[in-house]
């Protein structure tokens, strides 16, 4: 009860606060946005309750995070609780610490049979979606206080959206976890998201990629708010039903066909996630429209980009095609997810290897 | 169906190729790309504009003809299906259903009826009172066909504002596209499209103060005049920047003038501006023929400093003893930003203006530049830097040429001077050769000074790579690189003492003069332009504007929407037939089906089934 009373009180002051001190940075879509996620995520703390939890940490380490930080970029040098655990660049190397570390877990667990050990790796999870959020979060502070007209959302480039994407596809996992009551799919959801942990690395690593940049022209505009989340919401779920498609399809190896879940909830899950993310991925694409409509003079150009969403989305159209339509179950329809998530791996980052377009932002 | 699968993935196959095949690049490119076999072949396939392509937009219409056909089949059934009640089944086959329940309760056929009305259900009253037929989930089956409109009203929306209506004038001879590069007052009618154009994306570079009620429609490897129902004039050009000097915006002031009326607008990239259906974007920028005030310098000291008064775009030529030399200035970029190593770290920082142009050697080969106006910090050193590649595929290859202490040219200029006069030069061997108190003899000092003023000449005819030439060609093997060392000690040795001046004076100071050398003996690969030194310039900008007129694009968005719900539809409402029969005055039985039954549904008929028995 205390508990939903700071869900939802902490959510209203954000919005309030937000609004009272950021008013001159956001035009009037943007104070639409904000007040329309205020509802919003009190709608999501009342539909999955663990998220009210989330919400209230990552509220309370990003005030403790600013508090500390006193409006000077340079404490984060100085500071010892900054420089290891508040600024938004150690939050997610803990996320990178520990989002592998979920991994062993679990399959320590499947291994073993040991609940204990899946327990562990579900909290591990927790923690690192914990610290993953708050490092966006400060980040995103982080950013004004270089200077007030390089401030944005970090969600602006392949780094950002790369640990975007690893939060999105952790928070879903862990809520189909709790849904479905089994924590034997970890496993194998957790080797997708620590791929992208790797990635993270080395892009850190090897090229400096973690800096605050500021916006291109292209990329100043409220609609990157809504549209780059939507995005990767389908990203995540598409990943999701692809792991557990690869485990749905391993079901009969002998090895492990003890450690997985029923054939039924195997695939009634692959089939909520490319649902889900069927649904957001199409909004996603049809906001992309709208925002290429303001910015580019069409809302739709045959860029790679574009045209690769759509690939996309045709795949998983007819994916869905076959299985609502045509009645259509089993091992065919697990390839054809693990197949949809190359072609999305794809339209996701070798378009911008590859492939040359106006979405040039994302490049390595 | 099979037929439309295969249309689907004809689609499919030719967007991915669009994708690898970069589209509408001048038709030259492809040429080179792929080859003289090749390119004709995909030319016939439209490949390079394969989205304009007619056979691609015949597929698509024939799979809107398709959808619509399955759309106009299904819809009657299935709103027939929703309307209808599945009719009383016989109890033993209902029996049968994964989900039948047998239950006893308390509650009468009028209170279950409630229920079942509170959660949702429709329901028929039977004339038999024992059986209850209910459903509920219509919307599902509605989702079917929201979806499917919802493609074909985008489809049509996006036939509107693509240019088929121009493929079908162009067919029957109405139109047809300009390739030749003309004014635009001299462009055939047949290549214009009136004011009355329904769709059409357009773009308009205009100079600062520069004006027009044309635009430029590129389609293939050609254009067409497209007449604007105003006059935009662009009053000027602005791009503003980060204070890492990154753009921050660009934005083009324009007047737009109709039927005597003018209105001034400020329009930057995200923030067009609509008038009479046509929006205005700010998509692109170039330079508009800034005007320049330069110094050309000879980097071999063979001409004095000629200066020139010039602008971008304008071609320019200039006498020397031996021959004329022409060339002209592709571009002017007022910022440079680079990435500069400043206390270890790495800083973005704007380094200043450069022009780029194109010089042409006496054969008439183009060769394009680089040069920086200001010089550029290295490692607490400055330079003047200057790039050059022969053709646009390669990189550019610097030549550096070290500021002297006033962050000038001069010292370099003077170092040039004095390295090629012959009497230094022979003053200071001569000074060298008393200093070598090896030599004794008066025969051993004239072979030395020869043999130096050799080196020194190979190294100002040819440069490092002329002195390891000779090297090659007169050292034994293992005797070169001391050999080579010493030369260059010499050469050094030798342009110090002739500078001794500019270091007296602190001209020059640190590693100059070994930049210096280095410099010179890059001019050798640097070919025949001189080294332009830019005194002033007044940037004048052009703006590339795109103007949109897209009827389509409502019904894109009311398609878009419609989509979504029926998406919504098909997958999160649950459809259920639900059968009640009471077969004692406590005793129930129910049956639930949907036509898609999983673990959730399955839930729901025992949570339902528990409500009806439940107490109140």
């Amino acid at each position: 009860m205390i508990l939903n009373i700071l869900f939802i009180l902490s959510i209203i002051f954000s919005g309030i606060y937000s609004f009272i001190n950021f008013r001159e940075f956001m035009d009037a879509y943007e104070v639409a946005i904000l007040v329309f996620s205020v509802p919003v995520f009190i709608w999501l703390g009342y539909f999955w309750s663990s998220f009210r939890k989330l919400f209230l940490a990552i509220f309370f380490l990003t005030i403790i995070a600013v508090m500390i930080f006193q409006n000077d970029l340079q404490m984060q040098e100085s500071n010892f609780f900054l420089k290891y655990f508040f600024s938004s660049q150690s939050m997610i190397m803990w996320m990178t610490f520990f989002f592998p570390l979920s991994l062993a877990s679990y399959l320590y667990s499947s291994i073993k049979s040991n609940q204990f050990s899946a327990n562990l790796g579900s909290n591990f999870s927790w923690i690192a979606l914990t610290t993953g959020f708050t490092g966006l979060m400060v980040r995103w502070y982080e950013s004004y206080l270089i200077s007030p007209d390089v401030g944005h959302i970090p969600i602006s480039n392949l780094y950002e959206v790369f640990v975007l994407f690893c939060l999105i596809t952790g928070a879903m996992y862990l809520y189909y976890e709790q849904k479905s009551q089994t924590k034997k799919l970890g496993s194998f959801v957790l080797i997708i998201i620590n791929a992208a942990v790797a990635f993270i690395l080395w892009y850190t690593f090897a090229k400096n990629a973690d800096a605050i940049q500021p916006l291109v022209p292209a990329l100043q505009s409220y609609w990157m708010k809504i549209h780059v989340p939507t995005n990767f919401i389908g990203y995540g779920a598409f990943s999701i039903s692809a792991m557990i498609a690869v485990a749905y399809l391993l079901r009969n190896q002998s090895l492990i066909k003890n450690i997985l879940p029923s054939e039924y909830v195997m695939e009634d899950l692959m089939y909520k996630s490319i649902a889900i993310g069927f649904i957001f991925f199409t909004i996603a694409t049809i906001l992309g429209a709208i925002w290429a409509a303001e910015a580019w003079g069409g809302y739709w150009s045959w860029d790679p980009k574009e045209t690769w969403a759509l690939i996309v989305w045709l795949n998983y159209a007819a994916w869905l095609h076959l299985r609502l339509v045509k009645g259509l179950r089993g091992d065919i329809l697990a390839w054809w997810s693990v197949i949809g998530l190359l072609i999305t791996t794809f339209a996701f980052i070798g378009v911008n290897l590859f492939l040359s377009g106006l979405h040039s932002y994302g490049e390595l | 169906m099979r037929f439309a699968i295969t249309m689907l993935s004809v689609v499919a196959i030719a967007s991915i190729i669009g994708t690898v095949v970069k589209q509408s690049e001048p038709y030259n490119n492809y040429l080179v790309q792929f080859g003289q076999f090749w390119f004709p072949i995909f030319e016939v396939f439209d490949v390079y504009n394969i989205y304009q392509a007619f056979w691609f937009l015949i597929i698509l219409l024939f799979l809107v003809v398709s959808t619509s056909l399955c759309v106009s089949r299904n819809s009657p059934k299935i709103i027939k299906d929703i309307r209808r009640f599945q009719g009383s089944l016989s109890h033993s086959s209902f029996k049968k259903f994964k989900n039948y329940y047998e239950f006893s309760s308390d509650k009468s056929l009028n209170t279950l009826t409630e229920i079942l009305n509170k959660a949702g259900f429709r329901i028929k009253a039977s004339k038999d009172k024992d059986i209850l037929v209910a459903k509920k989930g219509d919307l599902q089956k509605l989702g079917y066909i929201f979806t499917h409109l919802a493609i074909i009203v985008i489809s049509i929306g996006g036939i509107l504002d693509g240019n088929l209506y121009f493929k079908l004038q162009e067919s029957f001879g109405f139109k047809k596209i300009e390739s030749r590069n003309l004014k635009f007052s001299e462009v055939p009618a047949e290549s214009q499209l009136d004011i009355d154009n329904f769709s059409y994306r357009a773009t308009l570079l205009l100079n600062e103060q520069e004006k027009n009620n044309k635009a430029l429609l590129r389609i293939k490897d050609g254009y067409l005049v497209q007449h604007l129902p105003f006059e935009i004039k662009l009053d000027k050009f602005h791009i503003e920047h980060y204070s890492t000097g990154q753009p921050k915006a660009f934005l083009s002031d324009i007047k737009i003038r109709k039927d005597g009326q003018e209105f001034t607008e400020t329009i930057s990239v995200n923030k067009p501006f609509t008038m009479d259906g046509i929006t205005i974007y700010q998509s692109d920028f170039q330079d508009g023929g800034s005007r320049l005030d330069l110094t050309l310098i000879d980097l071999f000291n063979r001409y004095q400093p000629i200066n020139l008064s010039s602008e971008v775009y304008k071609q320019n030529s200039f006498n020397t003893d031996q021959q004329e030399y022409v060339f002209e200035f592709d571009d002017f970029r007022e910022f440079n930003i680079f990435q500069i190593e400043k206390d270890g770290k790495l800083k973005t920082q704007n380094i200043g203006p450069s022009v780029v142009y194109k010089f042409r050697n006496a054969s008439g080969q183009a060769v394009e530049y680089q040069t920086y106006q200001n010089p550029i910090p290295e490692n607490e050193k400055f330079f003047f830097m200057s790039g050059v590649r022969e053709d646009l595929q390669s990189e550019l290859k610097f030549l550096r040429i070290p500021a002297d202490s006033d962050l000038s040219l001069q010292g370099y200029q003077t170092f040039l001077k004095n390295i090629r006069s012959e009497e230094l030069l022979l003053k200071n061997i001569n000074i060298l050769a008393d200093q070598a108190s090896s030599l004794n003899s008066v025969e051993a000092k004239e072979n030395f000074k020869k043999n130096t003023q050799d080196i020194f000449n190979v190294y100002l005819k040819s440069g490092y790579s002329g002195l390891a030439a000779m090297i090659e060609d007169t050292v034994a093997l293992e005797n070169q690189e001391s050999v080579a060392d010493s030369y260059i000690k010499i050469i050094y040795f030798l342009a110090e003492s002739m500078n001794q001046q500019l270091i007296t004076n602190n001209i020059i100071e640190n590693d100059f003069l070994q930049d210096a050398l280095n410099a010179y003996s890059d001019s050798f690969f640097y070919g025949d332009s001189p080294f332009l030194i830019l005194n002033e310039y007044e940037k004048i900008y052009a703006s590339g504007m795109q103007l949109t007129k897209d009827p389509g694009k409502i019904w894109v968005y009311i398609g878009s929407l419609f989509l979504v719900i029926g998406i919504f539809c098909m997958i999160y409402v649950q459809e259920i037939r639900l059968w009640l029969i009471k077969k004692s005055p406590r005793k129930y039985a129910v049956a639930m089906a949907s036509n898609r039954e999983h673990i959730d549904f399955d839930n729901y008929c025992k949570n339902l089934t528990e409500k009806f028995k439940t107490k109140e």
